[in-house]
């Protein structure tokens, strides 16, 4: 386990040196923190889909309750400091409302049932013209400094897939892992899987929940569309599975591939990043459901296999 | 997973390189060599019918400046050719404002021209605001994008407010004349946006101090984007209104308009806001597109010599693209960045912003011809108030300036 | 409006039925039947309510290729791949209608979509009597097909007990194939029936298709007729619902109806039926 965390480190060295090594280059910048938030988001939803294997196509909500909160707060006054946990925990709770009914659902009824739970969501919030602004949206006066922003999203990161780490290889992972293979089997074996499933919800929606407030701070402006849109549900989904379902660093490098593809894409070809998405997703699913990850095992795996060279002189 | 966090932040690292790696114009001491100006459109998704007409008149408005060698800039003492750069947001609010902020941080534009459809215009206009770059649009009317206190943000659509006033004001007339009933009985239904919800302020101002002209007898809300407005429909027809206010995007408006003939409804006065006489939209409805009644930010019909010299131009530059509002206004949107960038001689922002804020245009294609910005940055201008009649026919009804027929009201059969 | 949401259903209830996977590209082949019909009227001038006479066996080839080449390797895994599968083929239709099509609004224009007739002072548009009509119909013949014919008692059997099946000599994989070619062939047949009514775009039948899920859940998931019912409940649920909420609620009855159902009535409402008269 003390590898890992050297190359971790390094790797939270390098990324915390850019503002410092290139402070010009604004839009790189950009471009790493928007990484960053849909890396922590991305192992967020991981937690749940990947390692208990309940996929959720009504994540965007709890993003959006965060940036909603944040947003709310913030404008009446309230400290940054008070509205980011606030945002968290009332993510986390409005998880818990939904999800103690929702498990009660197995494997594919409780996708469906996600997406029907994003939906209403995002329809009451944009009804509930008097707290949400309804379709205008709501609007920030201003926003901190981009280098604190990046920091932001990067202890977010860190601390997300620090917690991803740390679950995968506790008790709490195994019980995970045992739901996810065959619920059944883990109930007889004395894991209590509703309760198991429902903390990993509370988790992923707390974490989503500090990026929503992210979100807000970065972008301004929010409006149920934006926040609480079924395409920002879809993007939870396409990058953990594109990366590694269920593994530590997956999803961010689905992120990567993610906001890299979408970042030279989206101005110019529209929709085929999306169509490569979809071709790639079918891909991974059908030849390597472990993604990018599991390939670079393979490919690993058949280097180790050929014999040094000269080995057979 | 040892080596794979490394792995992230290198490819974190290479994605932000490459795709930022685009290189700066460089600037000389007599300016720069071209003035970059950025917008971003919708020309896929919901609103890529509008976005394309978006692109076609900011193209068609930088061509011309740059087939005379560009914009006169006195403080450098030469014309400067202009480059225009056009993303597409794929009508989404989140993708639309990240392309603003690469427009302002990659591609260190110098000004910025607006995107199209309420929501989109909302999120994107925060970015131009924070980097203090000027903006002019022609594609958000809500009044909601310019109470926010921006400072760099103008608009050349006139409000929805002042759109369901001006309809009124026509209203009025046409009880005067006794061609329709007095009071009016309304029932209003408005998309659920802020430019829906503008519409439905509007009139039920109105209605409040006007009793005796206008009664608001249901007033209800709709999803954007719908696909069944049957059950709405359903309810209009259990009430007894004879007139059916409506406030929707396109196609919204040719889904509901359908639905509308086949629920069999019939008023003495039908309006869709700022939708009725677009060429798609009659072709896609045939007659029961006729006598629907619209108040428009601009028609091809209105009378005068910079409309029809506009019209020209656009048919030959695009003969397949019929004039329709959202090609003159971004025409004149992008006419009128050009023209404050010429006025004030040079693209420092801070300036072009204080010009944009004083600025006084005539002889414009819009109605009244007249350019100028309220305090809040959105024009107070006037609306054409245009009606179908058959065979594809449109005629402007009102204001009398711009009159090129008779309103047929009520609607014949209603 | 029944009639519709049967129609654009049954497809999700039949491979349900049989493969046991949920077809979340329903809204695709939804999206691309209307599309088709479209682009069949408008380039071939071929009348719309000609087009499934096309549709119908090039989207059950179509489906019959992608089970064979895609769907069956995914079978035997969690039931979440073939979900996730599934939503990829989804996002790929999409994106390529995006492409293809672009994102323009389009509706189709013929007299007899504009037509009304009147019946004893109510008036009811043509085009809704139809598609009604051919919801009814199209349950009929799926349960004649079903009950009558060699191959419809093979997909019940399959869908019933896919060993038990086996032991009895059923090619249970043809089987498997056939069925989900049928089921994409109804959603591109309601897709076209789709078309007669509302005007679209490639993110069409994503709204629709949540109400499909709606209707199946309702319905008891694998089950025709209880497609039929759910279709109806939901139909008339929205009516009614709607007099007495704001109409830009209208959508949220059938995801509230979907999670209350899912919830309550894990069995759907046919299967809880069945489970009392057992009871």
């Amino acid at each position: 386990m003390g590898k890992p965390v050297a190359y971790a480190v390094v790797a939270i060295v390098a990324l915390s040196a850019v503002p410092f090594v290139a402070p010009r280059s604004e839009y790189a910048i950009e471009v790493l923190f928007l990484i960053f938030l849909y890396g922590a988001m991305a192992t967020a939803w991981n937690l749940l889909g990947g390692f208990a294997g309940q996929v959720s196509f009504g994540h965007a909500a709890f993003l959006g309750i965060g940036a909603y909160a944040t947003t709310i707060m913030i404008a009446n006054g309230v400290s940054l400091w008070v509205a980011v946990p606030v945002s968290a925990l009332l993510a986390g709770l409005y998880s818990l409302v939904i999800g103690i009914p929702a498990f009660r659902l197995r494997g594919p009824y409780f996708s469906i049932a996600t997406i029907g739970i994003g939906e209403a969501t995002r329809l009451i919030a944009l009804n509930w013209t008097s707290l949400t602004g309804g379709a205008s949206g709501l609007t920030l006066a201003g926003a901190p400094p981009l280098v604190q922003q990046y920091f932001a999203a990067l202890a977010l990161l860190v601390a997300a897939v620090g917690l991803a780490a740390w679950i995968r290889s506790s008790r709490f992972g195994y019980a995970l892992a045992a739901v996810r293979q065959d619920t059944d089997a883990a109930e007889t074996l004395g894991v209590a899987t509703t309760v198991t499933k429902t903390q990993a919800l509370f988790l992923s929606a707390c974490i989503l929940g500090v990026a929503g407030s992210v979100y807000a701070l970065h972008y301004l402006f929010i409006s149920p569309d934006s926040v609480f849109g079924f395409s920002t549900s879809i993007s939870l989904v396409i990058m953990p599975i594109i990366g590694g379902l269920g593994t530590v660093t997956g999803p961010l490098i689905g992120a990567v591939v993610y906001t890299f593809i979408r970042e030279q894409f989206a101005a110019t070809l529209a929709n085929v990043d999306l169509l490569a998405f979809g071709v790639l997703l079918i891909a991974i699913v059908v030849f390597e459901p472990r993604g990018i990850l599991g390939i670079a095992d393979r490919v690993r795996g058949m280097r180790r296999a050929r014999p040094p060279a000269g080995a057979d002189a | 997973m040892r080596r794979s966090f490394l792995a992230f932040a290198a490819a974190a690292l290479a994605a932000g390189t490459v795709v930022s790696s685009t290189p700066v114009a460089s600037r000389a001491d007599n300016g720069p060599s071209e003035v970059v100006v950025g917008a971003v459109l919708p020309l896929t998704g919901e609103e890529s019918r509008v976005g394309t007409f978006y692109k076609a008149a900011y193209e068609l408005a930088t061509k011309e400046i740059n087939d005379h060698g560009g914009l006169q800039l006195r403080q450098y003492g030469r014309k400067i050719p202009v480059k225009l750069i056009i993303y597409d947001d794929k009508t989404d609010p989140a993708t639309s404002r990240n392309l603003y902020e690469r427009l302002a941080l990659q591609d260190h534009v110098d000004a910025m021209l607006g995107g199209y459809s309420t929501d989109l215009v909302q999120a994107q206009t925060v970015v131009p605001n924070q980097h203090g770059i000027p903006y002019v649009g022609g594609g958000g009317a809500a009044s909601a994008i310019y109470k926010r206190g921006f400072k760099t943000i103008f608009s050349l659509l006139a409000s929805i407010e002042n759109l369901a006033y001006t309809e009124c004001d026509f209203i009025e007339e046409m009880q005067a004349q006794k061609k329709l009933p007095k009071p009016l009985k309304m029932a209003v239904v408005y998309e659920n946006t802020s430019h829906g919800q503008d519409f439905a302020k509007g009139l039920t101002a109105r209605a409040k101090q006007k009793p005796q002209n206008f009664q608001i007898v249901m007033s209800e809300a709709f999803d954007l984007h719908g696909k069944d407005f049957t059950p709405l429909l359903q309810k209009v027809k259990a009430i007894n209104a004879n007139a059916f206010m409506s406030d929707a995007h396109l196609d919204d408006y040719i889904t509901m308009q359908r639905q509308y003939a086949q629920v069999g409804l019939h008023h003495a006065y039908l309006t869709y806001g700022a939708r009725g006489p677009e060429k798609s939209a009659r072709d896609a409805l045939g007659k029961s597109a006729d006598y629907i009644v619209a108040a428009a930010w601009w028609n091809q019909a209105i009378p005068n010599a910079a409309v029809k010299a506009f019209d020209e131009k656009w048919a030959k530059a695009y003969p397949k693209l019929n004039a329709e509002w959202y090609a003159a206004l971004p025409y004149e949107t992008a006419r009128t960045l050009y023209i404050a960038m010429t006025e004030t001689g040079s693209v420092d922002k801070a300036k072009v912003v204080e010009t944009l804020r004083h600025i006084d245009i005539r002889d414009t294609v819009l109605p009244g011809g007249h350019i100028r910005f309220e305090a809040d940055g959105q024009i107070n201008a006037p609306f054409v108030v245009t009606e179908n009649l058959p065979d594809g026919k449109t005629v402007i009804v009102y204001p009398h300036a711009e009159k090129t027929g008779e309103a047929v009201l009520p609607v014949p059969g209603s | 409006m029944a009639g519709l949401y049967a129609a654009m259903s049954y497809g999700l209830a039949l491979i349900y039925g049989v493969l046991k996977i949920i077809n979340l590209a329903n809204a695709g082949f939804l999206m691309l039947g209307a599309y088709v019909t479209w682009w069949l009227f408008t380039s071939y001038h071929i009348h719309p309510l000609l087009a499934p006479l096309l549709i119908v066996p090039a989207f059950f080839l179509f489906g019959w290729a992608l089970e064979r080449t895609l769907v069956r390797r995914v079978l035997s895994a969690e039931p979440i791949i073939s979900l996730l599968l599934l939503f990829g083929v989804w996002l790929v239709l999409q994106n390529l209608a995006y492409v293809i099509w672009t994102g323009d609004t389009r509706s189709i224009e013929t007299p007899f979509v504009e037509a009304t007739v009147n019946a004893g002072g109510l008036q009811l548009a043509v085009p809704r009597l139809y598609v009604f009509a051919m919801g009814a119909l199209v349950l009929i013949a799926l349960q004649l097909f079903l009950t009558r014919t060699y191959l419809g008692r093979a997909i019940r059997a399959t869908a019933q007990d896919r060993d038990a099946a086996r032991l009895v000599g059923v090619d249970v994989d043809r089987v498997m194939g056939i069925a989900f070619g049928i089921g994409i062939a109804l959603a591109g047949f309601g897709g076209s029936l789709l078309s007669l009514l509302f005007s679209f775009t490639p993110d069409f039948g994503r709204a629709l298709s949540l109400k499909s899920f709606c209707i199946v859940v309702l319905g008891g998931l694998d089950s025709i007729v209880g497609v039929a019912f759910g279709s109806l409940a939901l139909a008339l649920a929205e009516a009614f619902g709607v007099r007495y909420m704001p109409a830009s609620l209208q959508n949220l009855i059938s995801f509230v109806v979907l999670v209350v159902v899912l919830i309550a009535l894990p069995r759907g409402i046919v299967g809880t039926v069945r489970a009392l008269r057992r009871g």
